[in-house]
């Protein structure tokens, strides 16, 4: 069954956007208030004698860095401020390449801040916190007839919007051979959003609408509720 | 089936929040208590950021108490006097509440505080409440006791005549009160109104009769001043999940109505007072455990 959902989507990429030697079931995420993550299939050709690293970069953010040590009975958080951390950072591979391998290949660790140097004890520690909500992860692309590939993956629930970059590099002895890139976007849509941007841009508004609404839902969930 | 919250930046399962809102409801509607106390705890034990939890609970605290309000207002229970006394100091304590938190947050120690002090609050809300119904049936058992004693706050200058209370104490003591209260309500987002009460009853010696009133006047004034200063200071409330907590809540207080004539007053205090020991437990055991991630990255 997946195999021919596989075929179909890559016969129909092949006719519409089929640049580069790799694609995904979609490109665009909306996140709305059904919103728990969306499955992704990314699939496509590799050619024979290269290995394939495809990279998967979010929008870099601000952020803090917390790590958690203990003084006393307690669990303490120390805080790093960071400037860009990635919302989104995935790698995948074909054959499997363990990230120290991916650490030998410097024209693909430049582009990318979160596997920049594998002696920083920080960026192991950005790694390991997104790893921890489902934001950072390391995989293989299953080989599927001959030179083909395809994988599935979750895009979590506590993605934030925003363009994530897809790279993929042809390597041939740790030197890349070719390089494409592509976009997934990933937006918030309807109310979830409207939400965000005014309590984001119109706190007054946001806290006014709140007050109102509190007030009519308790008054109409009393009288609902208590009536009969 | 999950539910994506917004703010929070999460999905929960609808049927575990409905679940929960209808039990703090009920809880509430069986003691007379706001509930935020519990639902700030319990928000963040299955899985609500710490913030969101105390954010979005102060509209819950706020959208309970003001229907209560206007009953009191109808009856004219409120010694707006007194209120008005405790919501001056109150605002100043939101205030440091809410910028507390923000602090807090901004450090990466909201979790450990919060925690430590609604076990300490759980605890100590416990244990009165355990101790209570002890001296009432075993220790003091068909014997009278004052309520209401004289004691050093009554000795305290800036004294002012609160007339509906009938009182003549110092303007300095529902000052304090409603500093702590609203310290409370801004930085842990409960109303407090199970301080508060005994804090009138026993510290102030109001009567019994404007009491409920008046504590809910602060409370619904104190939660609403909360209410912008969270929204304007930390961004943390979450409108759909105050949404789900308001309307689920309000079932549970309905369902309370109807069954808390059927139960043994003192049996439902007895098993109120343990229900507070486990959520504490829970937290305790959160905040000593050894953490399965040692880190954390949060978004600005």
């Amino acid at each position: 069954m997946f195999k021919v959902i596989f075929t179909i989507l890559l016969i129909s990429c092949s006719s519409i956007s089929w640049s580069a030697k790799f694609s995904l079931d979609k490109f665009n995420i909306e996140i709305n208030s059904n919103f728990l993550g969306e499955e992704v299939v990314l699939f496509g050709q590799k050619d024979d004698g290269k290995d394939l690293i495809i990279i998967f970069e979010g929008t870099e953010k601000q952020g803090k860095l917390f790590k958690k040590s203990k003084k006393g009975l307690f669990w303490i958080n120390n805080r790093k401020d960071l400037d860009k951390i990635p919302s989104f950072f995935a790698i995948f591979s074909t054959p499997k390449k363990s990230i120290n391998e991916i650490f030998l290949i410097p024209s693909i660790t430049r582009s990318h801040f979160l596997i920049q140097s594998s002696f920083s004890e920080k960026l192991y520690q950005i790694r390991e916190a997104l790893r921890v909500k489902g934001l950072y992860f390391e995989d293989e692309l299953q080989s599927v007839e001959g030179s083909l590939f395809i994988n599935k993956f979750k895009i979590p629930d506590n993605i934030s919007a925003g363009n994530i970059k897809v790279n993929l590099y042809e390597i041939k002895d740790n030197k890349v051979k070719n390089f494409s890139q592509k976009k997934l976007n990933i937006q918030k849509k309807g109310i979830t959003s409207r939400f965000e941007t005014m309590l984001e841009e119109q706190s007054l508004v946001y806290a006014v609408i709140l007050v109102i609404f509190s007030i009519v839902f308790s008054l109409i969930s009393n009288w609902l509720f208590r009536r009969r | 089936m999950n539910f994506y919250l917004p703010i929070a930046e999460i999905s929960i399962n609808i049927y575990v929040l409905l679940s929960l809102g209808v039990g703090i409801g009920f809880i509430s509607g069986l003691f007379g208590i706001g509930g935020g106390f519990i639902s700030s705890p319990l928000l963040i034990l299955v899985g609500v950021p710490p913030a969101v939890a105390v954010g979005s609970t102060t509209v819950q605290v706020f959208a309970s108490t003001s229907t209560g309000v206007i009953n009191h207002y109808q009856k004219k229970n409120i010694d707006y006097q007194m209120g008005i006394t405790m919501i001056v100091g109150g605002v100043f304590g939101t205030l440091t509440g809410v910028l507390l938190l923000n602090n807090l947050q901004n450090i990466g120690a909201i979790d450990n505080y919060l925690s430590s002090i609604y076990v300490v609050l759980l605890l100590g809300t416990a244990i009165f409440i355990l101790y209570e119904t002890a001296k009432v049936n075993i220790f003091y058992k068909n014997k009278k006791f004052k309520l209401h004693q004289h004691s050093w706050i009554h000795g305290l200058p800036f004294k002012f005549k609160y007339r509906k209370s009938k009182l003549y104490i110092s303007i300095l003591a529902p000052l304090f009160i409603g500093f702590g209260i609203g310290l409370l309500t801004g930085f842990t987002g409960i109303g407090g109104g199970f301080i508060l009460i005994p804090c009138m009853i026993y510290l102030l010696g109001m009567t019994t009769i404007s009491v409920i009133g008046t504590s809910l006047f602060n409370i619904t004034i104190i939660s609403l001043i909360s209410l912008f200063l969270q929204i304007a200071i930390n961004q943390n409330v979450d409108f759909v999940l105050a949404i789900i907590l308001i309307v689920s809540s309000s079932l549970g207080a309905a369902i309370a109505s109807r069954v808390i004539e059927k139960l043994d007053q003192e049996n439902l205090k007895v098993l109120f007072g343990v229900l507070l020991v486990i959520i504490a437990s829970f937290l305790l055991y959160e905040l000593f455990r050894t953490p399965n991630n040692l880190y954390r990255i949060d978004y600005v």
